[in-house]
């Protein structure tokens, strides 16, 4: 099987029905032990908020591929239950049931369909959901549910608030034993799914390493009072890190064709991330980060072709 | 005939007819402006400083405003600018005092926090609705206008400003450093001043 | 008098600034946050193009070509300025809340593209009605697109609140809710433009 899978993935103009709907359940699949990190975690609700979003993407794009004269089915190829999932794990576990409906609706009609369907979005669908609901409801998606065994289980501010830094060892970040997002804080089972992906190599180390390379580096520099003094480690462990750079930033539709273009969009992403994080107005920036690198996606591809025979190495 | 001379000309007209026009306007303007203008920080102030605890105010060198009633000598309460940074921007709000220390009134002046977090600071929530409206319109009995001001710095009035903290007002949700830095500000300006008489 | 009214009638629909011409999008994108706003902000824009429509139609034979654009401008310019003036001094909240845009309408592509496209190559009548026509469509427009934006955004329509219970979705009075609206609505006039032969090319 990794040979078959082998044949497609660097390329990612060449559509075959089969092998794109077989890589989009192998990510899927691949997200499951965050997925069940997070259900244990804060517990039943987050597995309402995956299925309601799930189900709000497959219908939607069922309904827009009808309105477009186009089989209805194909919204079972799995990319719209990808979309879901992803959409899910960037949502605090216990939210009002209408955000994550209308975060899927969003994510596919507007981050997708209105493009032209599957392979001709400019932005990752799902990020364009959870950036639609983190500036429409900004209360609501940054009200943090603690996990389910602690003392005060209402709301926290995440770690990356910037009060409620500090209080968490790296262990509990890497682990998940703080409040966040529910696909995004037990950072062990997203790092399992990782190296799944990576070992069957549907996704290569490029984009991620240089994302969370950037990261790590800029935050040390400016991350702290003075250059150089930045708590990277914490800036690896909190947010969306780590789901961003393995599983969003290397969607096949939005990321660079070649190797060298894959590194400098990973380096822009963690650049950006950084600099949202520390000053913009919103506590965490990959989503925002990998959204605008999106857009320059076309610009990279661009400055970084590929010569006729083979890749030049960056 | 020389085409410069002929270009310099119509675009002279042209403008000396337009700077005639508004210097007319500009005249005709300028007192209702200046008026205008005149209102908004008389409003401001006001807003923060009921008239009847005092009418006149008078600027200090320090900046902020020591309020005297009728021809009074000794100030009945104090009017001064707090600043501190919030999230994501400096907030400057306006802050009224009475000499014991009762707030009288607050008001944001600027701010840029984040919206539908932070921006809540300044958020004001009515209850007239479309169907209110209509109703008012048609029925004879008019429903009284209420005023209606910002909900969370209208929560300051009548709190003595040096046991001023988060305790004593609701901080608005998932903005606590906002909340914070307004309550903070306000406290701490408020003691200098009442520390410095 | 059928040729002026349909001079008045192709700004509104068939080449309406926002939604055809796509002319004067950075007030629209900026402004209509609110129903109050957009409708002000077409007024003013309807103003200063009828003004200078009018000034323009009349004094073209007397400008020379060369320097047509800056006297254009000069005439936009003085418009501006007089609409700022007064709205400064009889309605400050209204100024207040358009902010910098008013005085922008100086280099709103509408105002200037109507003057040197339309007002310099015809009569002073038929100036008049286009000046109508496209200030009617911008005003149209932009409060369309508030009307949308202040509902979704902000659960109002002109300061009034629509129900109880609804939580808008605050992105569409941001600037990101701006493009989306502004998008989804050039598609579908585009689209029903399809529909009939007429609105075709």
């Amino acid at each position: 099987m990794p040979d078959s899978i082998f044949t497609v993935s660097p390329a990612p103009h060449i559509k075959s029905g089969l092998s794109s709907r077989k890589i989009m359940y192998l990510v899927a699949l691949s997200l499951l032990p965050a997925g069940i990190a997070g259900v244990y975690i804060f517990g039943l609700s987050s597995l309402k908020v995956i299925a309601l979003s799930i189900l709000a993407c497959i219908a939607s794009e069922a309904v827009f591929l009808k309105l477009r004269n186009k089989d209805p089915m194909v919204a079972l190829d799995g990319s719209a239950i990808l979309t879901g999932l992803l959409l899910a794990y960037n949502l605090p576990p216990e939210i009002p049931f209408w955000i994550p409906v209308i975060g899927g609706v969003v994510s596919i009609i507007i981050g997708k369909q209105i493009f032209g369907g599957l392979g001709h979005n400019i932005f990752n669908p799902a990020l364009v959901g959870r950036v639609f609901l983190q500036i429409s409801w900004p209360v609501y998606m940054t009200t943090w549910k603690n996990p389910r065994w602690a003392v005060d289980a209402v709301s926290t501010a995440t770690p990356l608030a910037r009060e409620g830094a500090a209080s968490f060892s790296y262990m509990d970040l890497f682990l998940g034993n703080h409040g966040g997002c529910m696909g995004e804080v037990c950072i062990l089972a997203l790092l399992l799914g990782a190296a799944v992906l990576l070992f069957t190599k549907i996704i290569s180390f490029h984009i991620p390493a240089s994302f969370i390379g950037a990261v790590m580096l800029f935050g040390w520099i400016f991350g702290g009072e003075g250059f150089f003094k930045g708590d990277f480690i914490f800036h690896l462990l909190t947010g969306g890190l780590v789901l961003g750079a393995f599983f969003m930033a290397t969607d096949y539709v939005t990321r660079p064709l070649t190797k060298k273009g894959k590194v400098i969009f990973g380096i822009g992403c963690g650049l950006l991330t950084i600099l949202i994080r520390l000053r913009g107005g919103y506590p965490e920036g990959v989503s925002y980060a990998i959204l605008f690198m999106n857009a320059v996606v076309p610009m990279i591809d661009r400055y970084t072709k590929t010569r006729k025979y083979g890749f030049v190495q960056g | 005939m020389n085409n410069v001379l002929k270009f310099t000309l119509v675009l002279f007209l042209v403008n000396l007819v337009a700077a005639s026009i508004l210097a007319g306007v500009y005249t005709v303007t300028r007192p209702r402006i200046e008026d205008q203008k005149r209102l908004l920080q008389e409003k401001a102030l006001r807003e923060v400083m009921p008239e009847d605890i005092g009418d006149r105010l008078e600027l200090t060198e320090d900046g902020y405003w020591k309020v005297f009633r009728g021809s009074g000598y000794t100030p009945k309460g104090y009017v001064f600018i707090a600043k501190r940074y919030g999230y994501s921007s400096v907030i400057e709000t306006m802050v009224g005092i009475k000499a014991d220390g009762t707030i009288t009134g607050v008001q944001v002046l600027s701010h840029n926090e984040t919206p539908g977090l932070g921006a809540k600071i300044v958020e004001v929530v009515t209850d007239k609705t479309i169907v209110k409206a209509l109703k008012n319109i048609f029925s004879k009995k008019k429903e009284l206008e209420k005023k209606i001001s910002p909900y969370f710095t209208e929560q300051f009035k009548g709190i003595d400003v040096r046991s001023l903290d988060m305790g004593s007002v609701d901080a608005i949700t998932g903005a606590t450093i906002s909340s914070k830095a307004v309550v903070d500000s306000i406290r701490e300006q408020g003691l200098e001043i009442l520390n410095a008489r | 008098m059928k040729r002026l009214f349909h001079e008045f009638l192709k700004g509104l629909f068939h080449e309406n600034p926002t939604f055809r011409l796509a002319l004067g999008l950075c007030p629209t994108l900026a402004v209509s946050t609110s129903i109050v706003n957009g409708f002000g902000m077409g007024c003013a824009a309807t103003f200063v193009l009828l003004g200078s429509n009018i000034i323009v139609s009349s004094i073209k034979n007397l400008i020379p070509g060369k320097i047509r654009i800056p006297c254009f401008i000069v005439i936009i310019a003085t418009f501006v300025t007089i609409v700022e003036l007064t709205m400064k001094a009889y309605f400050p909240e209204l100024s207040k809340s358009l902010g910098i845009f008013v005085p922008l309408i100086v280099v709103n592509c509408v105002v200037l593209g109507r003057a040197e496209a339309f007002a310099s190559k015809h009569g002073v009548a038929r100036s008049i009605f286009d000046g109508l026509g496209m200030g009617a469509g911008f005003t149209l427009a932009l409060v369309l697109i508030s009307a949308i934006r202040e509902g979704l955004g902000n659960g109002t329509l002109m300061g009034l609140v629509i129900t109880k219970g609804f939580e808008p979705a605050l992105l569409f009075i941001l600037a990101p809710g701006a493009l989306l609206v502004i998008g989804i609505l050039i598609g579908i006039v585009n689209y029903l433009t399809s529909l009939s032969p007429k609105g075709r090319g």
